[in-house]
């Protein structure tokens, strides 16, 4: 435990001095008040286009940093070479990369304080008051894709090079993103296989389970029992692709 | 033997698969070292003779196909890299921390027994003076010279205050000033009993600083001074030398045969000092004590390897490969 906390305070230290920190804070709040603006002078309902406008800019620049950090947090220190001095140490190659991810998750923790302080800024801004839970269950669930992106790219950076698991994690997000829709796009036409495989696809990796973005507007609310579920499959999503990393980081040679 | 060996390499092998097309390459063949308790033993070869791959090894970043690593004779676990400290061969520190942050984070991770937490900040300060990087200390470590970084790694080896301490080339990329620091350090950490394990490849560090000698080549140990080596050109066993200054060759034979002073193993004429070496601690003794007590100028009196760079260099020798 003490070996995972001593890491995960020094990837924390060093992910909240990272150059790409301050400008993702200041583009998510910058595109969250633009959602704001945006549905100000929309032609539709205010809440539908800023829930919408919100969520995408919320999910988008949270999943991108995410990605970015996770792959680098593995990549620099490969390359610095402060991976092998500190696995030289008495810290297991599971606790390294659990370390890494707990920093990952108390700096994507921070981020998001940060951009919820630009969205209660829009409430303020339009007269509205304070964010509901509602609100902050939505932005916590987006938050919760964010983590789960974060988990995907250390995945992808324990046994590949820094850039093809940049590739890769990017390209898991827009299948991410892209699954269900397509799984809702098949014609009656589709051969039963072909729909098979896309819904297994749709159904194991689909990021817009943690949208909830849809009920921000409406009056009912999501149940507590598909949100637990969900909160628990977003956990499962993150638990499996931490166990795939530390199984073949365990099984690599460490040579910077 | 095995009671006062810190750490053991035994039968270690390691065959990289470089790609499908391409021939394995033999990184680790076959090799056994010993490391004694207490002793500076240096681990000297060509680049790419093994010596980094053995190193990595040790500490489990490489897997090894064969073979096993022993910490005072039983297998090394993780509790056991407590007492190990690393310093590798090129600075190798998170570029975004201050040199504070780096000792707070290697404490954090060491955890010492004999340190409460709350004395990190004196132990990190200490540390830090010694090395000559408290004036640096909120620097972070991107902004650091080679040398300085060179300096926060050792500080950052040795601050657990470790019973062995790996250094690979410690000294390499270092100035004049730097070298004297480097080597001054390693000669107090080997007063202090610290068992230490230098790869180098610098001649004067392994017969200035070190008690044994393993020679790698090709993956293999070609020359131990501790046991020796199949093909071995010969098992040095002279380990203690008295280097007298002002006199002769001839000086000492006289002075050996009148006062009954026991044969010593070899003598060698330097420019200006001459060395004689023995197998035997006691020997070596009486022949201080003699030259004390005739007012001979005793330059140097200590442990070493027992080889002299001539020996050194030919097992650097092409023709040499066992």
């Amino acid at each position: 435990m003490r070996a995972i906390y001593a890491v995960s305070m020094e990837t924390f230290l060093r992910l909240r001095r990272d150059k790409i920190f301050l400008p993702a804070a200041l583009v998510g709040c910058g595109l969250l008040i633009m959602s704001g603006l945006a549905s100000y002078w929309g032609v539709e309902e205010f809440f539908k286009i800023l829930y919408d406008l919100g969520s995408v800019a919320w999910l988008f620049t949270g999943a991108t940093v995410a990605i970015f950090w996770g792959n680098k947090i593995i990549s620099d220190s490969r390359q610095e070479g402060s991976l092998e001095v500190q696995l030289a140490s008495p810290i297991s190659r599971s606790a390294w990369i659990l370390g890494k991810f707990f920093g990952l998750l108390a700096a994507l923790f921070l981020l998001a304080c940060l951009l919820l302080v630009g969205w209660q800024a829009i409430y303020l801004g339009y007269g509205m008051g304070w964010l509901p839970t509602r609100d902050l269950i939505i932005f916590s669930m987006l938050s919760l894709g964010w983590v789960i992106m974060g988990a995907v790219s250390i995945f992808f950076a324990s046994l590949a090079t820094a850039a093809i698991a940049l590739f890769c994690s990017i390209w898991l997000f827009i299948c991410g993103l892209l699954s269900a829709p397509i799984m809702q796009a098949l014609s009656p036409e589709t051969p039963a296989g072909t729909r098979k495989a896309v819904e297994l696809l749709a159904g194991f990796w689909n990021l817009h389970l943690f949208n909830l973005s849809g009920y921000g507007i409406g009056k009912d609310f999501i149940s507590q029992a598909e949100l637990l579920s969900r909160v628990g499959y977003g956990c499962l999503l993150v638990g499996v692709f931490l166990s795939l990393s530390c199984y073949f980081f365990n099984r690599r040679d460490i040579v910077s | 033997m095995t009671g006062s060996l810190i750490l053991e390499v035994k039968n270690l092998r390691k065959v990289f698969d470089q790609d499908l097309f391409k021939k394995k390459q033999v990184a680790l063949n076959d090799v056994n070292l010993a490391f004694p308790e207490g002793s500076c033993t240096a681990l000297m070869g060509h680049n790419g003779a093994g010596k980094t791959t053995t190193i990595r090894t040790i500490f489990g970043l490489i897997k090894p196909d064969h073979g096993q690593v022993l910490f005072k004779g039983k297998p090394l676990t993780l509790e056991d890299k407590r007492s190990i400290g690393y310093m590798p061969e090129t600075n190798k520190l998170p570029g975004n921390l201050s040199c504070e942050e780096v000792l707070w984070h290697q404490l954090r991770v060491f955890n010492p027994k004999d340190l409460k937490s709350k004395h990190y900040k004196e132990a990190i300060e200490k540390q830090l003076r010694e090395v000559g990087l408290w004036e640096h200390r909120k620097k972070r470590v991107g902004k650091l010279s080679k040398g300085m970084g060179r300096r926060l790694s050792w500080a950052q080896a040795t601050i657990h205050r470790p019973e062995l301490i790996i250094l690979d080339e410690p000294m390499s990329g270092l100035d004049p000033m730097g070298h004297q620091l480097m080597s001054r350090l390693i000669r107090q950490l080997h007063e202090q009993r610290v068992s230490i394990i230098l790869c180098t490849h610098e001649l004067w560090a392994i017969k200035e600083l070190c008690d044994h000698v393993h020679i790698m080549k090709k993956g293999q140990l070609v020359f131990s001074s501790l046991t020796p080596v199949p093909g071995q050109q010969s098992s040095q066993q002279l380990q203690h030398f008295l280097a007298v200054s002002g006199t002769s060759a001839e000086a000492l034979r006289s002075m050996q045969e009148t006062s009954g002073l026991p044969s010593w193993g070899d003598i060698r004429k330097h420019s200006y000092r001459t060395e004689l070496w023995f197998k035997d601690y006691p020997d070596a003794v009486k022949w201080l004590q003699a030259c004390l007590s005739k007012g001979l100028l005793v330059v140097d009196f200590r442990k070493s390897s027992g080889l002299d760079e001539a020996q050194l260099i030919s097992y650097f020798a092409e023709d040499q490969i066992a």
